[in-house]
């Protein structure tokens, strides 16, 4: 007869075993296909061809693959320095005792639930240089606006505006922490005479350093794998300007279907990914500050 | 965070209503059939009697038994099977496919129809990836750019042995530039779903407020572009725009807009970059000032809201190069007055491109018996008065079509007049690059159209850059 111990072991193991499978079949084989594919030619329609190194090879030679790491990193630093700081500030706005304090934090997070398409079209129009609303308000004021998304030099920072529009589930990450911050830290710098000022910058960030930096990473990471908007809003252009490194993988692996090089571009993301996030944790030990070690 | 239960319903109530308001910027999603009664879109669809309001049953039914239906001697099978078909559809067309297959399946027992409906834009991903999978429908639609890749990876069926077995097949009805698409070595491999070529389309409004004469065969690109700058008025939401859109590298750039001039974008066996010959050059300029200098064609900041409210559709264009398909359309609109002519001329002569996509039968069909009874009749001229398209490649469904679809007869009758005269497949790209092509040299364009770079410098990098992609197109 089964010990306690054994039927416990199995019970977990029968628990564990669909998530297990799941995991088995849809993550970890595919990405171990994708190292394959990744030495292969495959164009879907005739057998894969081993190649060797040779997609890695043309990747490097690439010049529109520099450029889409190029416009990536610019997209990627844009969303996360606006967005961490924007939706901090939010964040910290929604915290204060304000009347009306739940719709107002009801209609910050109502962006995050629009569907991709809708916000592309709605962002469409508010960038467009003639009629968009953001050039209408900027000509009051006697500022020609930019070209937005028709031009190379803002179509990123365009991108990046509408990709901060729609964070509200960082606002909503922001708003747990302050919220977890000990009234008691607050009483005891107001008691040795600390001024709003001095209780945000020595209470409040280094409280919340630990949730900013989950912020920065997950949206590095967010930022260097999207492409679903941009794809809909500028298809990469103007001139390759909003080509990300994303798109430029959706773009081989789905339109031209050449899934070996698109295998070994999505190595190179994800190469990348690690090296920007190691980085971060390597930082980290300077500025974020855990409670309990 | 601290959220009581009245928070928690607002932001319940908040989310639960967003699907409500997403939805209607949501796109049009297609609705498979059942067996039991499925809406389509607005209307409860009968399988036992399909029809809506668009495409009432008795009407289907009445038109189905008016039509001489091809015979062959292709054989129905002896038990039941079932092929599937896939296509890329509306909620609207579909209805009328759910009326043809139930009036197929009354004169062919033994075949059931399986229909798989995608949008255009995932229809290539969705079956490339069946095909590696192994898995293709017995009848699948192609895009004119598709097959030769198709045929070169022996993915789809020759029908030479189909067509020989049926004796109504009626090639010459078939205009001989279109079908040039889906041919190699001497054998046909799909047949054309419809089929058309590219006229001048005009805004007689604007024509006529500005005083000017439409329009006529006698016109040439210059004239064209000399009318054009006339016609250019307003700004803002009120601008009026000569001609639309600005010509940009495209599958069909050669034909609509080079070769009038002797210019070309890649060589006719697509091996090779012509876009920076001399002829090309000047061509293109051309079209460069006409954006640049004079503003008559919208830029690409006017492009990218235009692009999803057309400036032709919106009455914003005087002059507009489309294929004729869009004359559905324009028949029903009341907004403006509009005309079509011959595409104008250049120092070579007039050129339009033939373009249409087509249905073919896949090599690993179990059932390519079946599957032809079902195209050949679904694409007969029959078939195609049936379905009431606007550009039939069946010669003789366009003026009875055009009839029904309340498009002027004499319109009508110049289409048939180009495909019959000078309606041509030179020029349009159709090997596997073509996608690689032309997505490269765009961003180079649009670095051009933005002034950044002048046309020689464009087309030199866009010569420099596709280059090296054509070896793809050099296929057995």
């Amino acid at each position: 007869m089964a010990t306690l111990a054994q039927r416990e072991a199995r019970r977990f193991h029968l628990f564990v075993s669909p998530w297990l499978l799941g995991f088995i079949l849809f993550t970890a084989g595919p990405i171990i296909a994708a190292i394959v594919i990744s030495f292969m030619e495959w164009n879907l329609l005739k057998a894969p061809q081993w190649v060797g190194l040779a997609n890695y090879e043309r990747m490097f030679g690439d010049p529109e693959f520099w450029e889409s790491i190029e416009n990536t990193v610019q997209y990627g630093v844009g969303y996360v320095a606006l967005g961490v700081t924007f939706t901090f500030v939010m964040a910290l706005l929604l915290n204060q005792p304000l009347r009306f304090q739940g719709l107002f934090r009801t209609v910050m997070y109502m962006p995050s639930v629009v569907s991709g398409l809708a916000t592309a079209l709605l962002w469409l129009n508010i960038l467009h240089p003639d009629y968009g609303l953001i050039n209408k308000v900027l000509a009051t004021v006697g500022i020609t606006g930019p070209g937005w998304l028709a031009s190379q030099e803002w179509a990123i920072p365009a991108l990046v505006l509408m990709a901060v529009w729609g964070a509200g589930n960082t606002i909503v990450i922001y708003l747990a922490g302050l919220q977890g911050i000990p009234k008691s830290l607050y009483e005891a710098a107001e008691i040795d005479g600390a001024g709003w000022w001095r209780r945000f910058w020595s209470v409040t960030v280094p409280m919340m350093s630990p949730v900013i930096f989950f912020n920065v990473v997950t949206g590095f990471i967010g930022a260097l794998q999207g492409y679903v908007l941009i794809l809909a809003m500028t298809e990469g252009g103007p001139g390759n300007a909003t080509m990300v490194l994303g798109l430029y993988i959706y773009r081989h692996a789905f339109v031209y279907f050449d899934m070996g090089y698109a295998a070994a571009l999505s190595w190179a993301m994800f190469a990348i990914i690690i090296a920007v996030t190691a980085i971060q944790f390597a930082l980290a030990r300077r500025w974020v500050h855990y409670e309990f070690k | 965070m601290d959220m009581n239960r009245r928070r928690m319903l607002a932001l319940a109530v908040a989310a639960a209503s967003m699907p409500v308001i997403a939805a209607c910027g949501g796109d049009t999603r297609q609705q498979k059939q059942a067996a039991a009664p499925v809406k389509t879109g607005i209307q409860t669809i009968d399988p036992n009697r399909p029809g809506n309001d668009t495409w009432p049953f008795e009407e289907a039914e009445k038109l189905y038994n008016s039509l001489q239906w091809p015979k062959s001697d292709v054989a129905d099978p002896a038990a039941k099977v079932t092929i599937t078909i896939a296509s890329t559809s509306d909620v609207i067309a579909e209805v009328r496919n759910m009326q043809f297959d139930y009036f197929f399946k009354k004169r062919h027992p033994n075949i059931e129809i399986k229909r798989e409906t995608s949008t255009f834009d995932g229809f290539l991903t969705k079956y490339m990836a069946q095909a590696a999978g192994g898995s293709l429908p017995d009848v699948m639609y192609n895009h004119y750019s598709w097959t030769q890749n198709f045929i070169s990876n022996n993915i789809v069926a020759p029908l030479e042995d189909f067509i020989a077995r049926s004796p109504d097949f009626a090639r010459d009805d078939l205009p001989k530039a279109g079908l040039a698409y889906f041919e190699r070595g001497g054998k046909l491999y799909g047949l054309p779903t419809d089929m058309a070529p590219k006229l001048l389309f005009f805004n007689k409004d604007i024509f006529d407020k500005a005083g000017l004469k439409y329009p006529d065969e006698t016109w040439t690109f210059e004239k064209m572009i000399e009318t054009a700058k006339k016609l250019k008025s307003g700004s803002g939401a009120t601008k009026i725009f000569g001609f639309s859109p600005t010509p940009k590298p495209a599958p069909d750039l050669s034909t609509v807009f080079l070769m009038p001039y002797g210019g070309r974008f890649l060589s006719p066996d697509e091996t090779q970059v012509q876009i920076n010959s001399p002829e090309a050059v000047k061509t293109l300029g051309m079209w460069l000032d006409l954006l640049l200098k004079d503003g008559v064609t919208p830029s690409l900041a006017e492009e990218l809201l235009l692009e999803k409210v057309d400036p032709w559709k919106s009455g914003h264009a005087a002059m507009h190069i489309n294929g004729a398909w869009i004359m559905t359309e324009l028949a029903k609109q009341k907004a403006f007055k509009w005309g079509a002519t011959h595409v104008p001329k250049g120092p070579q002569g007039r050129f339009s491109p033939a373009v249409g996509s087509a249905l073919v039968i896949t090599e690993a069909s179990q059932q390519k018996e079946a599957a032809w009874l079902y195209i050949y009749e679904y694409l007969s001229s029959s078939g195609y008065q049936f379905r009431r398209i606007s550009a039939p490649a069946r010669q003789s469904a366009w003026l009875p079509n055009a009839e029904a679809l309340g498009i002027p007869a004499e319109t009508a009758e110049l289409v048939k007049e180009i495909l019959a005269d000078y309606a041509t497949s030179d020029g349009v790209l159709r090997l596997p690059a073509t996608k690689k092509a032309v997505d490269t040299a765009k961003p180079i364009w649009e670095r051009a159209m933005l002034g950044k770079i002048d046309v020689k410098a464009a087309l030199d990098e866009i010569a420099a850059k596709v280059g090296p992609l054509l070896a793809e197109n050099k296929i057995a």
